[in-house]
């Protein structure tokens, strides 16, 4: 039977898993000197592959990967039908409504325009408190739009507020908490119970340190 | 201006050769197993009134079906499970028929799948369902047939079997609102420990509200189910969640006497549509497939909804992930035949009599229509023929290499 297949989202979540990898005894040598290759071997039972965040969510429910380290940003706006079965803790921010200082879109009658790289997670949200919003989808750079009049608002990630505060910009409500998940495919944690729940308890005592 | 005529819709693909042949093959393989049980075959129109599917408990929802209008301007949807129309059809044409009714289909479902995401949108479907008494009898009879169906299909795979009236039992005893509920149940089923742990904080602890905390990880063989007596209460566990979990100890122990122990497993976590199943909740995994490739359980209450309440149970394979899983036990027929068939000048007719004979004696034959012996012979090494008959005064074969007899 092949290694357990874990895709790591590239950047900050795999250097984190990583180091949780590493204190867990478990050798990384591989993911530190990639090369060209696409596998990287971890210890003797897992294989790493890297991705980015949208596509880790889809080599895991398609199967392909047995489980996956994603954000919970980038599941909330995609949604999945698998297990998420720990709070890594790691890569912690926040969703969250920033306007301009002196812009209240909250308490208003007019149509309010909000402009988000998440349009799911911002449609949601504005659902859920009853407020009828037009949504705008930009690719990055959010603070620019409210800035440039494209949006009476943003929702986008924040996790000190710095960016925020530069453009004159603040949070006007938090939507959601974000970390790094990990995830697992449905018919693999069935298939493969003992070493999937083996490598989550030794994560998640490692974690817990 | 066209510009689809070349490309087929999302979520939906042509299948070719032995695409076709595999899958013929898989159904073939389950209705035999399921007509040799007693089981009869059923079909139901493609098209049906949204309102069949329009269930209390919202079993698919709506933004899932594909819709479109009769001539009146009422909806219909592409069938989107065969369950619901075959309650309607044994609700109304089969509601005097003899108990209990034993129906197998065979056919495509409809859904909209996430897009861009792998999913198929038509998916063929084998299924049964065994309507009229429920119990233990019932139950095993449907769990084996699972079981055998998915080994016909799929060398390694597990069934899991868990019960609905579980979480069932253990929320009645907690003050939840409808949304709490609906969180809960979305938490458990994703085993997303961290969100149900949130869920729980606001409730104040007791036996119930730690034993759905733990629901997610009651999984595994059949120790489960001591650990979860333990976790509901040990002697002083409820009744009702007693007789839930005796029940299926008592199922696990037969499928283990039949010798089925190691194809199936328990989670008590599965609550999957839980308003929908009434009591056996089961889904099939097998190696080399990322989704399930089996689900069914017992529905008590869908019947009623039809006007015609009484037990029903049943499940429904999915044929097209079976089959393309890289383990699959279905084997491919060659796709070429084992004769082609070159008539010389003139003896075009013999040639045709020639195939009939060579049919009837169990061989498969083509008749060439290309005029040309270069051309034929070009085909049949295309098409990977092994074998090629002349007919002229007497019929000559040639093999490949160029051997003649």
């Amino acid at each position: 039977m092949r290694p357990l297949r874990i895709a790591l989202t590239k950047g900050r979540l795999e250097k984190d898993t990583v180091a949780l990898f590493e204190t867990m005894g478990l050798d990384c040598s591989a993911l530190h000197d990639k090369g060209r290759r696409l596998f990287f071997p971890v210890g003797d039972s897992i294989e790493v592959v890297l991705a980015k965040a949208a596509d880790v969510i889809t080599y895991v429910e398609n199967g392909v990967c047995d489980l996956g380290v994603v954000g919970k940003d980038t599941i909330m706006e995609m949604g999945m039908s698998m297990y998420e079965l720990l709070d890594l803790g790691f890569g912690r921010c926040r969703f969250a409504v920033a306007a301009k200082n002196d812009t209240d879109i909250f308490s208003r009658y007019g149509s309010v325009t909000i402009a988000s790289k998440y349009p799911n997670v911002t449609r949601r949200f504005f659902e859920s408190l009853g407020m009828d919003v037009n949504i705008i989808k930009i690719e990055g750079s959010v603070e620019l739009a409210p800035l440039v009049g494209l949006a009476d608002a943003i929702v986008d990630i924040v996790e000190t507020g710095l960016t925020l505060k530069e453009n004159g910009l603040e949070v006007k409500r938090d939507v959601a908490p974000i970390s790094a998940r990990l995830i697992c495919n449905i018919a693999s944690l069935k298939l493969r119970q003992e070493e999937i729940e083996g490598l989550v308890d030794a994560m998640e005592r490692h974690l817990n340190q | 201006m066209r510009h689809n005529h070349l490309i087929t819709p999302e979520g939906t693909r042509d299948l070719l050769y032995s695409e076709c042949a595999m899958r013929r093959a898989a159904e073939k393989a389950v209705c035999k197993l399921f007509a040799a049980a007693g089981y009869s075959e059923v079909r139901t129109p493609e098209l049906e009134f949204s309102d069949v599917f329009a269930l209390d408990s919202e079993p698919i929802p709506l933004e899932q079906m594909y819709k479109l209008t009769d001539s009146k301007g009422r909806l219909l949807v592409l069938r989107p499970d065969s369950t619901m129309p075959i309650a309607r059809m044994v609700a109304t044409k089969l509601k005097s028929a003899a108990r209990p009714l034993r129906l197998y289909y065979n056919q495509s479902c409809y859904r909209i799948s996430k897009s861009l995401r792998g999913g198929s949108d038509q998916i063929r479907q084998v299924g049964i369902e065994l309507i009229g008494p429920g119990g233990l009898r019932a139950d095993i009879e449907v769990l084996r047939l699972a079981i055998e169906a998915l080994s016909a299909c799929t060398p390694q795979f597990k069934l899991e079997i868990g019960s609905a009236g579980i979480f069932k039992a253990l929320i009645a005893r907690l003050p939840v609102d409808e949304h709490r509920r609906a969180a809960l149940l979305r938490a458990i089923e994703s085993k997303n420990y961290a969100a149900l742990t949130t869920e729980l904080e606001s409730i104040q602890s007791c036996t119930e509200a730690n034993a759905l905390a733990q629901l997610p990880r009651l999984f595994g063989g059949v120790d489960v189910l001591d650990r979860a007596r333990k976790l509901f209460g040990g002697d002083n566990i409820s009744e009702e969640l007693r007789s839930q979990l005796d029940y299926l100890g008592q199922l696990y122990a037969a499928l283990e006497e039949l010798g089925l122990g190691d194809k199936i497993s328990i989670d008590l976590g599965l609550v999957r549509n839980n308003d929908y199943y009434t009591g056996i909740v089961f889904a099939g995994y097998a190696q080399g497939s990322g989704l399930s490739v089996l689900g069914g359980g017992r529905y008590d209450s869908l019947l009623g909804q039809f006007g015609a309440p009484e037990c029903a149970c049943g499940f429904a394979i999915n044929i097209d992930a079976l089959v393309d899983s890289p383990e699959t036990l279905i084997n491919t027929p060659s796709a070429a035949p084992e004769i082609l068939v070159v008539a010389g000048e003139g003896k075009e007719l013999e040639a045709i009599r020639y195939i009939a004979s060579l049919q009837r004696e169990g061989h498969s034959a083509e008749f060439c229509v290309l005029d040309n012996i270069d051309d034929a012979l070009r085909y049949a090494g295309e098409r990977g023929i092994q074998r090629l008959d002349i007919v002229k005064d007497s019929v000559e074969t040639i093999l490949p290499g160029g051997d003649r007899r």
